[in-house]
């Protein structure tokens, strides 16, 4: 049986290949036009040649949404487009417009189309009708439960991808303009300006805060049920979360799925790796609809606050074996004393404390104050590049 | 162009003689709709009201446990004399394929009806109508008329849906804040903007409105050149000496009265807020 796909969001180079080296089998881009993250850097044709070329030599794959609700203005060119990424060498489509499924079936037979939650694909009748017109995958809608997820599977035989972690919309996918109508950004089309995170008066109260805030998604706990129905691919939203937030969501559920197929899975682990997600993220989470109703306890009230983290360290440029120095760069302020650990691509982690810390001069600091600064630190241990530091779990 | 109504209660077929037209939320399938009746008792009023076309919404988003009383619904709906179906899920699109059922449909994923192309693929699909989405330009909307043999619903007059959720939004705060708000209709206001809103919940989720009525109406001598096809007055929360005056004036209008004589009054009642029909919406935030 094959493992489930752990799917992770790249908005741009850096952050595709720190997803597939921390454990990702795959990861989803936006081009420049066409993708609903219109505002993250997002991949040019001739990129997506070399993230391609990148993923397919560790045997991982790309997918590239085309998840706009397609305006009149934007049907000019999309054939062309979508020609120039098959030829790039994606692996799939992420799309929810269908006259763009029609398209790519009827040409591309060989590139899979995956049909986005901005789709709302909410059951099993929805998902024969799309499995008819050729559509492989499904990411339904993020409003239905295990339950109906797991009677998706059962009577359609479609593949189903379903969102694990990150930020959750408050409305359902396609069915928000809020953005539209109070900022004058198209939510469809990849403009969404968050209004759902505003807080507004009700009844005419100054003093009253109506919120519609969600919570984050966090399905850690719940992976091994998730594979042994059946389910695909786990989805990380986040095209534009930082390379230090994929690295370790990334890597958190990478663990944990390989610890459901090895049998190896303890709540111990668990609430490890729960307490490292918990360190990356800004807001808390919950599970949504997935294991109940949405209700009060999925949203935030007032007294919020979204707390900036700085538990990230410093990033591993490169290791120095006979020397055993590693070269990093600085992201926040720490000191001599501080008790750190890398997390590294494979899977590795290492706890130690730090002692001295050099400028790349080899002169010694009493503290790392600079962000982006080039550090060296003395270490008794192998380190990969694209490692990561940070304060102890 | 033939007028639409979506009325607000019963009695307003009666009331507004010259609709031929309307458009009824089904009870438990509809959302964003005030105005909601079981399928049974619209099946009775289109018996009734055998000189009028009546439509039915079903635009939930379907649940796996609603489609066995969907399927029933669609053959019920099929044997009746109700005109069609105005749908959101697809689940209906293709229980009418698989059943074979000659009732017409109506597209309507309301922010989603935006192109053409897509327009055309429903087309294809036996889908003959379309209702278009309030937030494109009017331009585009021509365009679209221009490039697809499907009919058009378009938005003459009405509060303007913007969002719906699953969440129960009003019961959620109203257990937060230890305050027993009705889920009925509320207003809420952006505390930066002061923009209004409407928001109401009911046993499906959450709906918002926007606080203003959007006024195409002023766009109609565009909309008649261009042959689109009905137009829709939705009266949810106007008032109905309002609904009916606008009408009569509307009525004038396509029997080819000048829509300049009438204009001052228009926005007298409903306001001038001509909404995304001549602003286009952005979706890239320059880089500086």
């Amino acid at each position: 049986m094959s493992k489930i796909e752990l799917l992770a969001p790249a908005g741009d180079m850096e952050r595709l290949k720190i997803n597939l080296l921390y454990g990702a089998d795959a990861v989803y881009i936006g081009g420049q036009d066409y993708s609903l993250r219109a505002n993250a850097t997002n991949f040019s044709v001739s990129q997506m040649i070399d993230a391609c070329s990148f993923a397919h030599n560790l045997g991982k794959k790309v997918y590239l949404t085309l998840n706009i609700v397609f305006h009149n203005e934007d049907i000019d060119g999309i054939y062309e487009y979508i020609d120039n990424v098959v030829l790039a060498g994606i692996d799939a489509f992420i799309v929810s417009d269908p006259f763009i499924i029609s398209y790519i079936v009827k040409n591309y037979p060989n590139v899979e189309v995956h049909v986005s939650t901005q789709a709302s694909i909410s059951n099993v009748e929805s998902v024969l009708f799309l499995k008819n017109e050729g559509v492989k995958r499904i990411v339904p809608a993020r409003e239905i439960s295990f339950k109906e997820i797991k009677e998706i599977i059962e009577k359609t035989g479609v593949d189903i991808e379903i969102f694990i972690h990150g930020a959750m919309c408050t409305f359902f996918s396609g069915r928000c303009t809020l953005s539209n109508y109070l900022t004058n950004r198209d939510s469809n089309r990849g403009g969404c300006s968050q209004v759902c995170r505003f807080a507004f008066k009700i009844d005419e109260e100054e003093n009253e805060n109506f919120t519609m805030a969600t919570k984050d998604l966090n399905m850690a706990r719940y992976i091994k049920e998730i594979i042994d129905i059946g389910v695909k691919s786990l989805k990380v939203e986040g095209r534009m979360r930082s390379i230090y937030y994929l690295a370790t969501v990334v890597s958190c559920y990478r663990k944990i799925i390989d610890a459901c197929y090895d049998n190896t899975l303890t709540d111990e682990l668990l609430d490890y790796y729960d307490k490292a997600l918990g360190k990356v993220a800004n807001r808390e989470t919950s599970t949504h609809f997935f294991v109940k109703e949405a209700d009060y306890t999925d949203q935030y009230y007032t007294g919020r606050q979204e707390l900036s983290n700085q538990d990230f360290l410093a990033i591993v440029f490169s290791y120095d074996k006979e020397n055993k120095i590693m070269t990093l760069s600085e992201r926040n302020y720490f000191e001599p004393g501080v008790e750190a650990e890398i997390i590294m691509p494979s899977g590795k982690i290492v706890s130690f404390v730090v002692d001295k810390i050099y400028d790349k001069d080899m002169n010694v600091l009493d503290a790392a104050r600079h962000p982006e600064e080039i550090l060296k630190i003395y270490i008794d241990y192998e380190i990969e590049e694209y490692s990561m530091m940070r304060i102890k779990v | 162009m033939q007028l639409v109504l979506v009325p607000s209660k019963k009695e307003d077929i009666d009331k507004y003689k010259t609709i031929n037209n309307y458009i009824i939320g089904v009870k438990d399938f509809s959302v964003n709709y005030n105005f909601v009746m079981d399928i049974n008792e619209i099946i009775n009023l289109s018996s009734e009201y055998s000189n009028k076309n009546i439509f039915v919404v079903i635009n939930k988003n379907i649940m796996n446990d609603d489609l066995q009383k969907l399927e029933q619904m669609m053959i019920d709906i099929n044997n009746s004399n109700i005109k069609g179906i105005l749908f959101y899920d697809m689940a209906v699109l293709s229980i009418k394929k698989r059943l074979n059922l000659k009732i017409d449909l109506v597209w309507n994923q309301g922010h989603m009806v935006t192109n053409y192309n897509t327009c055309n693929y429903y087309y294809d699909k036996g889908v003959n109508f379309a209702y278009i989405s309030n937030e494109i330009t009017l331009e585009e909307m021509i365009e679209i008329k221009k490039n697809s043999k499907i009919k058009l619903f378009t938005l003459l007059f009405g509060y303007p849906i913007m969002a719906h959720s699953k969440r129960k939004l009003l019961t959620n705060y109203s257990i937060s804040s230890n305050k027993n708000i009705l889920k009925d209709s509320h207003k809420i206001v952006d505390k930066i903007s002061n923009k209004e809103f409407i928001i109401k919940e009911d046993n499906i989720g959450t709906s918002i409105l926007f606080g203003d009525i959007s006024n195409h109406v002023l766009a109609i001598d565009e909309m008649l050149k261009n042959d689109f096809d009905y137009g829709v007055i939705d009266s949810n929360y106007i008032n109905s000496d309002t609904i009916l005056e606008m009408i009569n004036i509307i009525d004038r209008i396509l029997l080819g009265e000048d829509l300049s004589s009438y204009k001052e009054r228009i926005i007298n009642l409903i306001g001038d807020n001509s909404s995304f029909l001549y602003k286009k919406t952005i979706y890239k935030v320059k880089r500086k």
